[in-house]
């Protein structure tokens, strides 16, 4: 769901409105069921779905009758039977997504390579049909089904599944576009015994997040978002800084989403995952993955790190490395995301490779060992960012270059950068800085002070109400279209 | 009960922050509040001239910024007032919002800018919110989600607006704002701006003026009969191509109005101008003589068209 879009929360509303009233009037004359809550809430979910994206509804609904009835067949079969049912599903949801995001750029660019006639013929003759943008939730929710249907498998009570719960499970508004990926295991017992469960404490709880999670979209990252320009490639100082801007911007963005989502499902009762973890904490990049998109990264490890390299653990490090680049490939057809992929899979075999004996040197020669990890980190992260954002091969190159060309560091390119931002937009852009980067302090802060969670402190009564207050008056009027819809 | 009222707090800081934006986008200090105020300016300055004929102008900035209502008056000699406000506030909110001020024996010009004409609903950005902010929710009939989405964001002043007004305030003590400068007692502008940042470039007019458009403008003139007033209208001076594609369209625009009210306009030039030393800050706004030949221009063809008598 596009929580930026103001249609979201007008149909939110316009059901809301006379299906509690209802609810509420059915329940003071005894004449309510429990089960009539899952009922609403399947078609809440469904109702925002259509009013999302009805092209993109229509291969939803097929695929879940298709992953239902599959499903169902498989729990009533034992053996190879099982398996052959879980791996034709799996192949079959797999290949609908391929087909949506990958056909385009394999014949272009795969086959394109070796016989550049058919791929000039494929251009000429248009794309494949439906494959020209990818359907709103299409990753999400397809990986969710696939992780429905190994779990299924692989579970020992084989307990029949009802229609309603699994179409909940999957289609739970809050989180069916862009995740949480949601494990059979935390959400689908959730969904068995729904009921909107409205007391003081969740809403309390679900509005902290939100105010959390608004306040990074909306005022973080799409206020930072107009400053970010890809155009510069010879100004080393620029390049840094565009990739600087866009690494707060994919954070706030992103996690931001998935706050919104965690604060929504927490306001009907319902405990979502949480997806990010102060990931700009780190100190390290492998625990920038145990913070980062915490689902996606947990549904690789488990459905393609582990499968992959099965009793192999000798080859661990070539099948980490294999999995990150197709991580990297999930985030885009495009080259500029398998080298983003390869990237962090390359940095994760130095940490192996070379990571304590790095620690022990700047343990002996520093001071503040711990800030020159995290330091690191990040300008890692930040670099990596680089690949992300370009999808323009050549411009990518030519920034390589200049990031590696001292000259591209001088004093007046610095004045030519700081110069970019005067006048009013360059206030407003020191001011957002100021309020993300306090923003990141206070989770540094939540982490140096021990507290349960990294968002403890922004989290806190006073503070998430004066974000809450903060996002009403600073929010930009133009929200940018969330970065993970792309994926 | 502590829970509850802890709760509510939610509630009382989300009231109070939008309240605040309220005030400011709408009351003092954001673009909307010039607005506003300019808006209240003229209907005042509409309801102290009283006179057997008068002439309002009306339509977005491009009228505002390029009738000159105080020559108009002397050359005519009957008071003329500039009524236009602005393009976004869209055709369906204008002509409703000033149609209060118009009494009889008055003319009416109206010079929509293209932006205004080729509208498919009516509706600008500044629509929703120009209502409320003139006491008038839903003025002009603005649907209900539009309505809502735009009353949302009526207290959000947004952080590049409140940092503008923060500068401001540092460099010269009080807000500005596009429609902040005081207007004459004709309600002209006092100020006029000048293009600075980009360079000048020629229009282009992709499309005619949209059915809704016509079939709004033709309903205003019934409103207008009623009252015992006369509708003129009139087609903006633009910077713009020549091309076959804009002067097509342009033609076709005076065609379709003509066909509901008189249309000032000049049948050679069809009002294109390519000099863009003519025009201030936008295709549409014109710099001080530019307003003074076209003002004169506009009082030659109202002339010409016999309907004012001394």
């Amino acid at each position: 769901m596009n929580f930026s879009d103001f249609g979201f929360w007008w149909v939110l509303l316009l059901f809301s409105i006379p299906y509690f009233s209802v609810r509420y009037i059915a329940k003071s004359l005894n004449l309510w069921r429990g089960s009539f809550d899952a009922v609403g809430l399947a078609a809440m979910s469904l109702l925002l779905f259509v009013n999302a994206s009805r092209s993109s509804f229509a291969i939803f609904i097929c695929e879940i009758i298709f992953n239902y009835v599959m499903v169902w067949w498989m729990l009533r079969q034992e053996g190879w039977k099982a398996k052959a049912i879980a791996t034709i599903v799996i192949v079959i949801d797999v290949a609908i997504l391929a087909y949506f995001k990958y056909i385009n750029f394999f014949v272009e660019n795969v086959i394109g390579m070796a016989f550049p006639t058919v791929s000039k013929a494929w251009i000429a003759n248009g794309e494949a049909p439906g494959s020209s943008a990818i359907p709103p939730g299409l990753s999400f929710y397809t990986f969710e089904m696939v992780s429905f249907v190994v779990d299924s498998y692989k579970s020992r009570k084989k307990k029949p599944i009802k229609a309603l719960d699994y179409l909940n499970f999957v289609s739970f508004f809050p989180h069916v576009v862009a995740g949480p990926i949601e494990r059979k295991s935390s959400l689908f017992p959730q969904m068995e015994s729904f009921r909107f469960k409205f007391t003081l404490e969740n809403l309390d709880e679900g509005f902290r997040w939100l105010s959390l999670g608004l306040f990074m979209k909306f005022v973080l990252a799409d206020n930072i978002t107009p400053f970010i320009s890809l155009e510069e490639f010879s100004n080393a100082w620029t390049v840094w800084f565009n990739a600087f801007l866009f690494t707060l911007r994919i954070y706030f963005d992103f996690a931001g989403y998935s706050f919104v989502a965690l604060g929504l499902a927490r306001c009907m009762g319902v405990r979502l995952t949480l997806n990010f973890v102060a990931p700009y904490t780190s100190q390290s990049i492998n625990e920038f993955w145990r913070r980062w998109h915490v689902t996606l990264s947990n549904w690789f490890r488990d459905y393609v790190f582990l499968p992959l390299m099965g009793s192999k653990n000798q080859l661990a490090p070539f099948y980490l490395f294999v999995t990150f680049t197709l991580s990297g490939f999930w985030h885009g057809a495009a080259w500029n995301f398998i080298l983003w992929g390869a990237y962090h899979g390359f940095l994760l075999l130095v940490l192996r490779y070379a990571g304590r004996p790095f620690y022990r040197f700047v343990g002996e020669k520093f001071f503040m060992p711990q800030f020159i990890s995290w330091a690191l980190t990040f300008t890692s992260v930040v670099f990596g960012c680089l690949f992300f954002m370009e999808n323009n091969t050549e411009r990518l190159v030519s920034k390589l270059q200049t990031l590696v060309t001292p000259w591209a560091y001088s004093p007046s390119n610095l004045f030519n950068t700081i110069s970019l931002f005067n006048g009013n937009s360059g206030v407003a852009l020191a001011v957002t800085l100021v309020l993300a980067i306090g923003f990141l302090l206070m989770e540094h802060i939540a982490i140096w002070r021990k507290c349960e969670s990294e968002y403890d402190l922004l989290r806190s009564p006073w503070i998430a109400r004066t974000l809450l207050a903060l996002t009403i008056l600073l929010a930009a009027n133009q929200p940018s279209p969330f970065i993970y819809f792309e994926f | 009960m502590h829970k509850f009222l802890r709760f509510s707090s939610w509630f009382a800081i989300a009231a109070l922050a939008w309240g605040v934006g309220y005030l400011y986008n709408a009351r003092y200090g954001g673009e909307l509040s010039w607005l506003r105020i300019m808006y209240e300016q003229k209907m005042a300055l509409a309801s102290e001239v009283q006179a057997p004929k008068r002439v309002l102008i009306l339509g977005g900035s491009g009228a505002h910024y390029t009738v000159d209502a105080g020559l108009m008056q002397q050359q005519l000699g009957i008071p003329t007032i500039n009524m236009a406000t602005d393009g976004p506030v869209g055709l369906d909110v204008i002509l409703p919002s000033v149609s209060s001020a118009i009494k009889k024996g008055d003319i009416v010009v109206l010079i929509p800018e293209y932006l205004i004409l080729q509208a498919k609903d009516g509706f600008g950005d500044r629509s929703g919110q120009f209502g409320v902010a003139i006491g008038k929710p839903g003025l002009g009939g603005v649907p209900a989600k539009q309505l809502a989405q735009d009353i949302m964001l009526l207290g959000v002043p947004t952080l590049k607006a409140v940092t503008k007004s923060s500068v401001d305030l540092v460099e010269k003590g009080r807000f500005t704002g596009y429609y902040s400068d005081p207007i004459t007692a004709n309600g002209d502008p006092t100020v006029l701006k000048k293009r600075l940042k980009s360079a000048w470039w020629q229009l282009k007019i992709k499309d005619p003026v949209s059915p809704h458009a016509l079939r709004r403008i033709r309903q205003f003139k019934k409103e207008v009969e009623a009252k015992g007033a006369t509708l003129v209208l009139g087609l903006s001076w633009i910077y713009a191509s020549t091309d076959s594609q804009t002067l097509g369209n342009i033609s076709k625009t005076a065609e379709k109005l003509s066909e509901i009210a008189p249309v000032l306009y000049d049948k050679q030039t069809l009002n294109v101008k390519t000099d863009s030393s003519l025009f201030a800050d936008t295709h549409y706004h014109l710099n001080s003589s530019g307003r003074r030949t076209r003002t004169t221009e506009l009082v030659e063809q109202l002339k010409a068209l016999n309907i004012i008598r001394n």
